[in-house]
């Protein structure tokens, strides 16, 4: 197994096969991560073609000094997910008439659905990012001030600000056991 | 300390983090901040469950484009790398040039333009080859697999196309083998061949890649960029041929089943049969499967044969399947439906494929009659 600074040299060198199985290696998770994020659907592959060959093209962005490669990536992956949040919004504002979208009736919860899933997609998407970032790829207060470009005080404020955020949603929903609120 | 005023810490405790000592305390004597840090806890478990399951999907494949400032000739290749005067690297490079010039012409027809990448398998001892199409401008896993009688064992392979640099595709290769059962019949899902361990090589068309599959023999896997699909890239032997179906031959390019008029599915597949005792299967996800034959199988309906079209009776109803190109010599074929099946995987696409009755429907087999006396 390469470590980070001896993978990026090849990396950057051109060597394809090794970028190819560092790849295959992260693609799966931040895939996850974009879908999440983003809740972008078809166009999360684009999104992974779009992360991905920015950092093919211009790997000398990372800075070992910084962080891992596992932190740039989801780093460049979080940009890409905010631009394309602007896009979706910028797209949004020219279909002024365009009616809102009737409520779906409830849909039987998935393996890979659930309640608190739900509840997640109602976040706003910085939040739906923090959370994701923290729980499920477990990147420490310092990884996340690099993701985020924020102070770790900042970290720690709008992670307690999204758990409690998604607690709320989570527990008005009627099926969760107990009602707690 | 309140509850209030804890909260954060609460949160940042979730985290593994250091708090202070006060709101510490706070938490350990509070029942509402301590359930607060289950809920936290929790929510975090059921994240990472879901998040479990989702991370197991395979990656979309990708593209990537042949870096700027990076040799791209053999030309630019040498002058980085060899410390030699460049007269006499041009010699080397003419020298070169002039000993493989046979070699060249080949090169240049698998560097055709194109998306699609049309790779030959031939299996060594085996008769014919096998032929896959792959499609780089469409996002997602395209497995190729192939599944039936390989020499003496019954086997399955796939490819799979994961990234594409320049000419060169990065392919992964599986495959699976097994003795023939007692009746001397095989059956394999594909499944079973996709859950096999993953071997990869970087493959670039022109080249011939050889890949041992164990206790069946080596396959060598050449191939071509194309910008369109051959009809017949499932027979080599086919492309550029006649469209006249060969004597023995069921061949079924792209079908449309119409029923009454009304178009049931439409498959981009196709799939031919040389061999006695082989059928077609066409998948239609909620319709069912056709089995079409040459041959009588059990349950099966006769069905007429004219150029591309395939028309027979179903409860009544007229049946038409329509290909896009002719089907077979013989007028007539036995088309089995089987509106129950179930393919082996759920959700699977609509799917048409071929191989030996006795494998993909055994209990269509008719019984083999003992000769008249």
């Amino acid at each position: 197994m390469l470590d980070d600074r001896e993978l990026w040299k090849r990396i950057s060198a051109g060597d394809a096969e090794a970028f190819a199985a560092w790849y295959r290696q992260t693609a799966p998770r931040l895939r996850a991560f974009l879908r999440h994020s983003t809740g972008a659907g078809h166009s999360v592959d684009d999104l992974m073609q779009d992360v991905y060959t920015q950092i093919w093209r211009h790997p000398q962005g990372f800075d070992p000094d910084r962080g891992t490669l596992r932190v740039w990536l989801f780093g460049i992956a979080r940009k890409q997910a905010a631009e394309w949040w602007r896009r979706q919004r910028a797209t949004d504002s020219l279909d002024e008439n365009e009616p809102f979208q009737e409520a779906k009736p409830a849909q039987p919860l998935s393996e890979t659905r659930s309640l608190l899933s739900d509840a997640l997609n109602c976040l706003t998407a910085e939040d739906r990012t923090l959370l994701w970032l923290r729980e499920v790829e477990g990147q420490s207060y310092a990884e996340l001030a690099v993701i985020l470009d924020v102070p770790i005080g900042t970290v720690r404020s709008r992670l307690f600000a999204a758990r409690h955020a998604l607690r709320e949603i989570w527990h008005s929903n009627p099926q969760v056991k107990g009602g707690r609120s | 300390m309140t509850c209030k005023e804890a909260a954060e810490f609460v949160s940042a405790l979730c985290d593994g983090e250091m708090i202070p000592a006060e709101a510490a305390r706070h938490i350990g004597a509070c029942e509402a901040c301590r359930l607060l840090l289950r809920d936290y806890a929790e929510m975090g478990a059921e994240l990472r469950r879901v998040a479990s399951i989702e991370t197991t999907q395979p990656a979309p494949w990708l593209q990537l484009e042949p870096k700027a400032g990076q040799p791209q000739t053999l030309w630019h290749k040498g002058r980085e790398t060899m410390k030699i005067p460049k007269f006499a690297f041009a010699l080397l490079i003419l020298a070169v040039i002039a000993l493989a010039s046979s070699l060249t012409v080949i090169g240049v027809a698998a560097h055709s333009s194109g998306n699609l990448l049309v790779l030959n398998v031939e299996l060594s001892g085996h008769d014919h080859p096998y032929t896959g199409v792959f499609d780089t401008t469409r996002r997602g896993p395209q497995p190729w697999t192939v599944i039936g009688r390989m020499n003496q064992r019954f086997a399955g392979f796939q490819f799979e196309l994961l990234a594409r640099s320049g000419d060169r595709v990065l392919l992964g290769f599986r495959s699976k083998a097994e003795p023939f059962s007692a009746n001397g019949h095989g059956r394999m899902a594909v499944a079973e061949v996709g859950s096999q361990p993953q071997s990869q090589s970087w493959f670039e068309p022109g080249q011939t890649l050889k890949i041992d599959m164990e206790g069946v023999g080596t396959l060598a896997v050449t191939g071509q960029w194309m910008d369109h699909t051959p009809v017949f890239y499932h027979n080599p032997a086919l492309m550029g041929e006649t469209m006249d179906p060969n004597a023995e031959e069921l061949r079924l390019v792209s079908p449309l089943l119409l029923r009454n008029k009304q178009e049931i599915g439409e498959m981009s597949d196709s799939a031919t049969t040389t061999a006695p005792g082989d059928a077609i299967q066409v998948y239609i996800p909620s319709h069912g499967r056709y089995m079409l034959s040459l041959e009588p199988m059990k349950g099966a309906v006769e069905a007429n044969v004219r150029l591309n079209r395939v028309t027979f009776e179903l409860n009544g109803q007229e049946n038409v399947f329509v290909a896009g190109a002719p089907v077979a010599r013989a007028h007539t074929v036995w088309v089995l439906y089987e509106p129950d099946f179930k393919p082996p995987i759920a959700n699977l696409p609509g799917f048409v494929s071929s191989g030996e009755l006795s494998s993909i429907a055994p209990e269509a087999v008719l019984p083999v009659q003992p000769p008249a006396k």
